[in-house]
């Protein structure tokens, strides 16, 4: 019966199932857009491995992660001073650390370089990141497609990013071993060059953030990079790998007492950090995707009754030819099931797609779970039938005599 | 003979204002089985006040009305709802069909309420819309239909699921006469042929004289009746 009378009611079947369609395309498209740039950002925090510990100047993002381990992330503590920092690394910490036990590799390294280079005639920017040949061993994930890993003699030597090699994904190879790249920089007003041997090529990680500049930066020698940049000797991080992931904790409290103003992450934190920062972000896009499928609700209730008021005096013929309240009930209840369902399973395909074309263009792998699909339908459907509800009641109670005495 | 329907001491009154508008002030009828019993009396005379109770959709004020010997105050809404599906079937005056859907829907209508089975709804709905004159228009929907086709698929989907007692109100006020006239021949020939109990109400002489019995209200109270046939 419902079906029926369903199908002759388009337009206004149509109307709701707009209104859940679009409350469910963003539920379904902001979170899996958000689940996907957290498995982006998990898989790069994967990278640091659960012995590894960084070790970074200052304490503010230590603070900063205690705050939101608390739970609130946006303390007075956030905010961009963490990037002021005074304190600085340098030999003397490491120093420090290779006096310590239960420690297998101490890693010195350095960023923030930015120079540019020649290609066919055009000029690119391109971040440098000075390392050392202990590098590989602590950031297993970074693995060469190409050529050799970094040897404690090279000097003038660049492993490139994967992007930097092959621009249009294998397509066209740019550079390749043994190459030479010409790298120029302003250090004080003067413009310095360097050439640079092509050592290798990193296999493709599928990001530009992360140790070694991703797939579009440069890694070169540490001591080459001191030079060249003329930083003094300082350090941007130290990374440390344990002996022993177990001592991991205890070890990076160790460290955080040793050396004088710095902060430790250990990949737990970090991705506690990470975690409450997304939680954040879900909670208001989650919010904002409750407010629609709340608006959709209203519109329900809105066409339900209207539909229950135009169809008074069919109801009273109904319950004149046997239909209990129960069944009248049920009929609408059966209605606005129908309307969860139907605009739950479009506004959830649509909204999963609609993530895969922002994800795209912002360039993120939106997650699609079966999962969440499920539960988008779930609450396509109830939102549906508790807003259905009332006017469903209000159509089973109808007297039916007064119903057919009704216009 | 047996008795299908009986009220006794029947009274229906409405709160108007301070008073009370007493639209039924005690009726005592008995109908039996098989007959064909025609109500007349003017427009406001509680005809189909009493109708609406004798088909339990409405409650008495007072009395008692007995349906194949049950006293329908002892049944609850649910029951009320399965005696209507079962036992009563309902005719209106402006027909009553569900605009949306056609003529075999709307005579399998009340077959899906008492949970009759798909194939057998389809199979029994035809029989009888082909019975009533329509086994070609099956497909039409009610606006395709002219008055008395409309009245017949009424008629059929009051009929479909076997009651014993048909409840028709001024099934043939909205017909020209010709075409009422038709009504009333099918109507009989389901009393005659089938054996069903029909109460039927009118405040049209020409309608009523055709009926076995005729029970004049006025006023809310039987002025008289006799028999026709
Ligand atoms: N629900 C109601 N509330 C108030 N008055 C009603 C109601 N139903 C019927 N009436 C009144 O009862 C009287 C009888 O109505 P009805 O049984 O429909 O008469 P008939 O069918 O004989 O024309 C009329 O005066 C009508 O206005
Ligand atoms: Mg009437």
């Amino acid at each position: 019966m419902s079906i029926e009378s369903l199908s002759e009611r388009k337009f206004r079947f149509a109307l709701n199932l707009l209104g859940i369609m679009i409350g469910i395309a963003a539920v379904t498209g902001l979170i899996s857009l958000t689940q996907g740039m957290n498995n982006e950002i998990t898989s790069q925090m994967g990278i640091l491995g659960t012995s590894t510990i960084t070790i970074i100047p200052g304490t503010q993002v230590a603070s900063m992660m205690e705050s939101s381990q608390e739970g609130g992330f946006m303390g007075p503590s956030g905010g961009s001073s963490m990037f002021l920092s005074t304190s600085e690394l340098d030999w003397r910490d490491v120093d420090i650390l290779e006096k310590m036990p239960g420690i297998d590799l101490i890693v010195p390294g350095v960023s923030g370089g930015q120079g540019v280079y020649v290609r066919k005639g055009d000029t690119f920017s391109v971040s440098v990141e000075g390392i050392t040949d202990a590098y590989f061993q602590i950031n297993e994930a970074d693995e060469l497609l190409e050529g050799r890993e970094l040897m404690r003699s090279d000097k003038a030597v660049v492993i490139l990013g994967y992007k930097l090699a092959y621009p249009f994904d294998g397509e066209e190879k740019y550079f390749g071993v043994g190459d030479r790249i010409k790298l120029t920089t302003m250090v004080d007003k003067n413009e310095k060059t360097l050439s640079l041997r092509v050592l290798g090529i990193l296999e493709e990680v599928g990001s530009s953030i992360g140790p070694g500049g991703g797939d579009e930066g440069f890694l070169i020698p540490l001591r080459t990079y001191e030079q060249f940049f003329e930083t003094g000797g300082e350090y941007t991080t130290i990374q440390v790998k344990a002996e022993d992931p177990d001592t991991i904790n205890q070890l990076s409290a160790e460290i955080e007492d040793a050396l004088e103003d710095v902060s430790v992450i250990t990949s737990e934190v970090a991705m506690e950090m990470v975690n409450s920062i997304i939680g954040t972000i879900e909670a208001v896009l989650g919010g904002i995707a409750g407010i629609s499928l709340m608006v959709a609700g209203v519109g329900i209730i809105n066409t339900m009754t209207v539909s229950v008021m135009e169809r008074t005096r069919e109801i009273g013929v109904l319950k004149a030819i046997g239909a209990r309240s129960s069944d009248v009930l049920m009929m609408f209840l059966t209605e606005a099931v129908l309307t969860g369902i139907t605009g739950g399973t479009i506004g959830a395909v649509f909204g999963f797609i609609l993530s895969k074309v922002v994800g795209n263009y912002v360039g993120v792998t939106s997650e699609v779970s079966l999962n969440l699909g499920v539960i988008a339908l779930f609450f396509a459907v109830i939102t549906c039938v508790v807003s259905g509800l009332y006017p469903a009641w209000r159509a089973s109670n109808l007297h039916p005599v007064e119903a057919l005495r009704s216009e | 003979m047996s008795v299908v329907m009986e009220t006794v001491g029947l009274e229906k009154e409405y709160p108007q204002g301070d008073s009370v508008l007493r639209v039924l002030k005690g009726i005592d009828l008995k109908v039996v089985e098989g007959e064909f019993m025609a109500i007349m009396g003017p427009s406001g005379s509680g005809k189909s006040t009493l109708l609406n109770m004798l088909g339990a959709l409405d409650k008495p004020s007072a009395g008692k009305i007995i349906v194949h010997g049950t006293d329908l105050s002892t049944l609850n809404d649910n029951e009320l709802a399965d005696l209507r599906s079962k036992e009563i079937g309902f005719v209106f005056q402006f027909f009553n069909l569900i605009p949306r859907s056609n003529a075999l829907k709307n005579v399998e209508l009340p077959m899906a309420i008492a949970g009759v089975p798909r194939r057998e709804r389809r199979e029994r709905a035809s029989k009888l819309l082909e019975l009533v004159g329509l086994g070609e228009r099956m497909d039409h929907r009610p606006a395709e239909l002219s008055g008395g086709e409309q009245q017949r698929v009424a008629i059929a989907r009051a009929l479909v699921n076997e009651p014993s007692v048909l409840l028709c109100d001024e099934v043939t006020g909205n017909l020209d006469s010709k075409t009422g006239f038709e009504v009333m021949e099918l109507l009989l020939s389901f009393n005659k042929e089938q054996g069903k109990t029909f109460i039927l109400i009118t405040h049209d002489p020409n309608v009523a004289q055709m009926a076995q019995r005729l029970v004049q209200l006025q006023d809310g109270i039987i002025i008289g009746e006799k028999k026709l046939w």
